[in-house]
């Protein structure tokens, strides 16, 4: 029970109010033109395109290899599985063709479920701690972000960078493991399941945080998937649908991907997709990746010298494919962090794209902020933006 | 009006037995402004540095730790041998610092930040202060002193020591609630002035929250009085004190659960008074941008800035005033009484100094843990928790003296100083077991049942906190 | 509702208190330093970030002696920031004449260096661009006469090293070693080790500097070339005269052609 107030009871007088782009919790340059009589707010709108940056034009004018930098920058919190939705759209369109069929080896696979997945897990310890932090806890944030540079550090070794990775490309990775990675993410993964147990102590079991999320803007699943919601924000309405396992891409099918789904948290106060539910399922998730990380791990095959090799290399040999791909469009869609990232790709023939279209959860996520934010509280509006953990450059790309 | 006796002595020996009205403001400038000026603002001032400090230290973080003193040394030496030429000063000051003990502690001011405060001041007086276009001019630039009074006044009716009390009136707790009362007035016209909305908002929070908080603040005071049959916070200081070298027993927060419990009420209806985290709605970060000041800057912003930790350490100075023995020591008085004058009351000072940073500190780390509440969940708060407990603890409060007055337990306590020994409810040890295991246990029954009723929780919280 | 009532209390109270112990126990952490909990962030600059393992793209770096100006990576990039020059060196090799990249329009992807086939270009570790650090201050400035020198990676080691140390603690050799290098008073804000240019004016300005001084390294070749060929000239008219002067007159062939 968020308010016994509602929108049809309030005065007929209202306050306009613009929060951000320059708010502190609106993660980035997202604008929202609310209307409010005292702290009930009658309207909130999105308003998006501060940071639009014509990723998808470019992806027009630059070669099939030279997009993925870009596609760093669509979510450049978990840059692993922008540059992995991508990659997996190009191999999608050069499978289409014998003459141009690329096969990924193994090991390269493993180690694109290792990255994407530790990937889940940091960008996922942003949205809860960013969550909390808007929430007015702000110790927890900054244990999730010690967490999350721990993993940078991992990918600072593997990729030498430690947010636009450019890790994935088309046919494989960019590197193999450096030398002694898998201690080093088994040692961190043990580590980190500790740590998050307090941090759970600290944030998720608390009372305080839990009644200010319990119940607060509760999407029924029907709502969830007409308004195209994605990943664990359609998960937290308890809609059971996970692309990793019932459309599988790369080798997740031969892994056994959990999925958790929201039930209802928050216990009396609670409803099923409120936004405790959307913040317990990340960090459901969370352990789930610990799991699958742990899984690749161990499917891990031997390296071997010659990088093509298809078990133990890492790179197949695209570079001659790529300068005449095969003509025609491919869908391809993965599981991002923030829900589906899909991509929808036109070739006709030539070494560049015809057409490269980004499909992200943030996006989506922005169309159904109007229909919730009625009759809530200020306050919880950055409640409702923390839950659906958007990032704005996805949103405007 | 009633000055307390230092301030009367002090003005009868400046201008006779009949003193007139300078002679009382001298006396009230010695015993009320210089100790506010002297123990509460520099710990008002080092409270942000301890914030900083706790803070980071829960964050795994270093805090301020890079600003140190050379700067103001350097400044001192500019300032004390400007007729020598630069390169002289400097060796000068090179010499000074290789000083033994000067250097070591010149690297400890910057470790522990102090240097940080020191320079935060300057900026602080340094900055333009800017009042934006569309403000209300005079109520703008009025509400940080208003603010910065409603924290300052009820100092003077806060015992340091036995001689360093301004106002010695028979209504001294009321004095303290209504004079903090100044505050929300300026928190009011400081989010009104602004004219900004964010601002309008977090003032009108201000105002909804400070006023329902003084329900229970005024209840949680009402338990005290009603215990120790006066107002009077001195009166009350002396009701504590048992005559014992274990004297801290005698203090009100060991008397009874019940007052125990209007401790930690008075405590948390005190942190949301001066609008901290869990209670800070009216900054609200995330929300309100900064609320009430965010058009502020410069000085007007540090008096906003001062007044809240001035009154967190009021509402630190009140909780040890009325619950755990003022400014008396927990090991007894006669060694402390049998001193000079002048270092009683220094030691005095510097026992609640003590016990009121340490409240300080409690709420800090109070900030640093929990999350913030929202608007109607706080006021739900005050009125459907906080209000009856304070309630019931004052039914229980008065039964217990009921009680224990039948029992034979009212005794004339010891005097203390110059305050006469006053009616005690003073039981034996049985009696004091007895008022402390039954209601204690009836709670613990009451929360097994309800938890057993209404504690269930999700399976899958179990797993994520560890199964706890 | 009693019960729920006094329930909530105690949940209340609960994650109050388990706060509570959590943070402090943050806090004893951090103070004792136990179990790697200290403090996780970094004094910078004084303490710098520590460089792991020997990916790391920092700024990039053409090794210009093996170069073979294949333009590989100019093909690879996908901001365009490369622009290069190749000619032909006395074993007819291909090697660079200009090498420039804007480390303005560079976006470290490292695309360029796996596309390398020589390996000269490298993504050094020094990613250093904030002038205030001795770093920064050294290796962001040089002066005109220095703008075309090049380094070797041993070099690019060497100044990283020296530049990392205060000036006072170098010894004289060292010293004059690294001013030759870079000149923290130099008049060319450029990239890493001279190989790239911040603004298009700098750009500008350092591109008119080496047109002129093409300019002037032509004008002095072909005034060379111009004397050399006047003195052949000359020697060709003494030579032929000289001939001409030995030869008896009429027919040159002595008349025996048919």
């Amino acid at each position: 029970m968020s308010t016994d107030v509602t929108v049809e009871t309030l005065g007929g007088e209202r306050m306009k109010l613009n929060m951000g782009p320059h708010h502190p919790a609106t993660h980035g340059v997202l604008r929202l033109m609310v209307e409010t009589d005292g702290e009930i707010v009658a309207k909130a709108v999105p308003d998006h395109g501060f940071l639009h940056r014509s990723i998808e034009k470019i992806g027009e004018c630059v070669e099939w290899p030279m997009f993925v930098p870009y596609t760093d920058r669509i979510d450049y919190v978990c840059a692993m599985n922008a540059n992995l939705a991508y990659c997996v759209a190009v191999e999608k369109l050069l499978n289409t063709d014998p003459a141009t069929a690329v096969q990924v080896p193994l090991r390269a696979e493993c180690i694109r479920i290792i990255v994407a997945e530790l990937n889940r897990i940091s960008s996922h310890l942003v949205a809860v701690g960013a969550m909390s932090m808007d929430l007015g806890a702000y110790t927890p944030f900054l244990h999730g972000i010690a967490q999350r540079e721990t993993v940078n550090d991992i990918f600072e070794k593997l990729c030498g960078q430690r947010l636009t990775y450019n890790f994935v490309t088309i046919g494989g990775v960019a590197f193999d493991l450096h030398k002694g990675a898998e201690a080093e993410i088994t040692a961190f993964l043990d580590a980190f399941e500790k740590e998050m147990i307090r941090f759970n102590k600290l944030i998720t079991a608390n009372t305080i945080f839990r009644d200010r999320c319990a119940g607060v803007a509760a999407i029924s699943a029907a709502d969830a998937v007409a308004y195209g919601l994605v990943g664990p924000n359609l998960r937290g309405s308890g809609v059971d649908w996970d692309i990793r396992r019932d459309e599988p891409y790369g080798i997740y099918d031969r892994l056994a991907v959990r999925v958790p789904v929201g039930q209802g948290f928050a216990g009396r106060n609670g409803r099923v997709g409120d936004c405790y539910d959307r913040f317990v399922v990340r960090l459901l998730e969370i352990n789930e990746s610990v799991r699958l990380v742990r899984e690749a791990l161990k499917m891990l095959p031997a390296p071997v010298e010659k990088k093509t090799d298809a078990t133990g290399g890492y790179q197949a040999d695209v570079a001659k494919q790529l300068r005449k791909p095969p003509k025609g469009e491919v869908r391809v869609r993965t599981e991002a962090p923030r829900g589906e990232m899909g991509y929808v790709i036109v070739s006709d023939g030539s070494k560049t794209p015809y057409r490269v279209r980004c499909r992200t959860g943030s996006f989506t996520a922005c169309s159904i902020f109007q229909k919730l934010m009625r009759g809530i509280f200020m306050a919880d509006i950055v409640t409702v933006i923390g839950s659906f953990d958007i990032v704005v450059p996805e949103i405007d790309r | 009006m009633e000055f307390g006796p230092a301030v009367n002595t002090i003005a009868t020996w400046i201008s006779g037995p009949d003193p007139s009205w300078w002679a009382v403001g001298i006396g009230l400038v010695a015993v009320w402004v210089i100790p506010v000026l002297a123990i509460v603002f520099p710990v008002a001032a080092v409270g942000q540095i301890i914030e900083r400090k706790v803070a980071a230290a829960m964050q795994r973080r270093h805090g301020p730790n890079t600003v140190g003193m050379d700067g103001i040394l350097r400044l001192v030496v500019r300032l004390a041998f400007f007729f020598l030429p630069r390169a002289a000063q400097d060796r000068i000051q090179a010499r000074i610092t290789a000083l033994p003990g000067v250097g070591w502690t010149l690297g400890l001011l910057q470790r522990s930040g102090l240097g940080q405060l020191a320079a935060d001041g300057v900026k602080m007086i340094g900055k333009e202060d800017i009042v934006p276009a569309g403000t209300d001019g005079l109520v703008f630039r009025a509400a940080p002193y208003l603010a910065l009074v409603g924290a300052f006044l009820p100092f003077a009716a806060i015992p340091f020591a036995q001689n360093l009390v301004a106002l010695e009136v028979p209504v001294g707790a009321l004095y303290v609630v209504a004079a903090s009362g100044f505050t929300v007035v300026g928190l009011l016209m400081a989010g009104w002035g602004s004219g900004n909305k964010f601002s309008l908002l977090g003032g009108m929070r201000a105002v909804a929250q400070v006023v329902s908080y003084e329900i229970p603040v005024g209840l949680a005071i009402a338990g005290v009085v009603l215990w120790c049959g006066t107002m009077d916070l001195h009166q009350i200081v002396a009701h504590q004190y048992n005559g014992q070298w274990y004297s801290f027993l005698g203090w009100n927060i060991f008397q009874s659960p019940f007052l125990a419990l209007l401790a930690c009420l008075l405590f948390f209806a005190g942190l949301a008074e001066c609008q901290r985290t869990p209670f800070d709605m009216a900054e609200a970060e995330s929300e309100l941008v900064s609320g009430f000041n965010t058009e502020y800057s410069g000085l007007r912003w540090g008096m906003f800035a001062m007044a809240e930790y001035s009154e967190m350490i009021l509402v630190g100075a009140l909780v040890s005033t009325l619950f755990l023995g003022g400014y008396q020591s927990p090991i007894g008085e006669p060694w402390i009484m049998s001193l000079p004058g002048w270092l009683e009351t220094i030691i005095h000072a510097g026992i609640l100094l003590v016990k009121f940073t340490l409240g300080v500190v409690l709420m800090v780390w109070i900030r640093w843990t929990l999350p913030r509440f929202r608007v109607d969940q706080v006021m739900r708060l005050c009125w459907l928790t906080l209000v009856p407990l304070c309630l019931l603890s004052l039914f229980g409060l008065a039964l217990t003296m009921l009680l224990g007055g039948l029992a034979g337990g009212v005794h004339t306590g010891p005097a203390y100083g110059r305050i006469p020994g006053m009616q005690h409810i003073n039981l034996d040890a049985l009696g004091w077991l007895v008022t402390w295991v039954v209601p204690v246990g009836f709670a613990a029954v009451l929360v097994a049942v309800a938890r057993r009723r209404h504690g269930q929780m999700h399976p899958a919280l179990k797993q994520l906190t560890g199964g706890a | 509702m009693i019960l729920a009532w006094v329930n909530g209390i105690y949940e209340g109270v609960d994650a109050f208190l388990t706060g509570m112990g959590t943070t402090a126990r943050f806090l004893v952490e951090n103070v004792r330093g136990q179990g790697g909990a200290t403090a996780v962030t970094r004094q910078y600059p004084q303490q710098p970030a520590e460089i792991v393992g020997e990916r790391v793209r920092g700024h990039l770096f053409n090794k210009a002696d093996i170069c073979i100006v294949c333009h590989a990576c100019d093909k690879a990039c996908p901001v365009d920031c490369f622009s290069m020059d190749g000619e032909r060196d006395a074993n007819n090799k291909m090697r660079a004449s200009r090498f420039d990249i804007d480390l303005s329009k560079c976006i470290y992807c490292g695309l360029c260096v796996r596309a390398c086939p020589t390996d000269s270009l490298s993504m050094t570790t020094g990613f250093e661009i904030d002038p205030h650090t001795d770093a920064g201050r050294y290796l962001f400035r040089r002066n005109t006469g220095q703008l075309d020198r090049k380094l070797d990676a041993p070099d690019v080691v060497r100044m990283a090293q020296l530049a990392n140390q205060p000036r006072e603690s170098l010894s004289a050799e060292d010293r004059a070693w690294l001013d030759s290098v870079v000149d923290p008073a130099g008049e060319h804000l450029i990239g890493m080790y001279g190989l790239g240019y911040f603004t298009p004016e700098e750009k500008a300005k350092a591109d008119a500097e080496r047109e002129r001084k093409k300019k002037e390294k032509e004008a002095a070749a072909a005034a060379a070339k111009a004397a050399k060929a006047a003195l052949e000239k000359a020697a060709a008219e003494k030579a032929l005269a000289a001939k001409e002067a030995a030869t008896p007159a009429g027919r040159p062939d002595g008349g025996n052609a048919p």
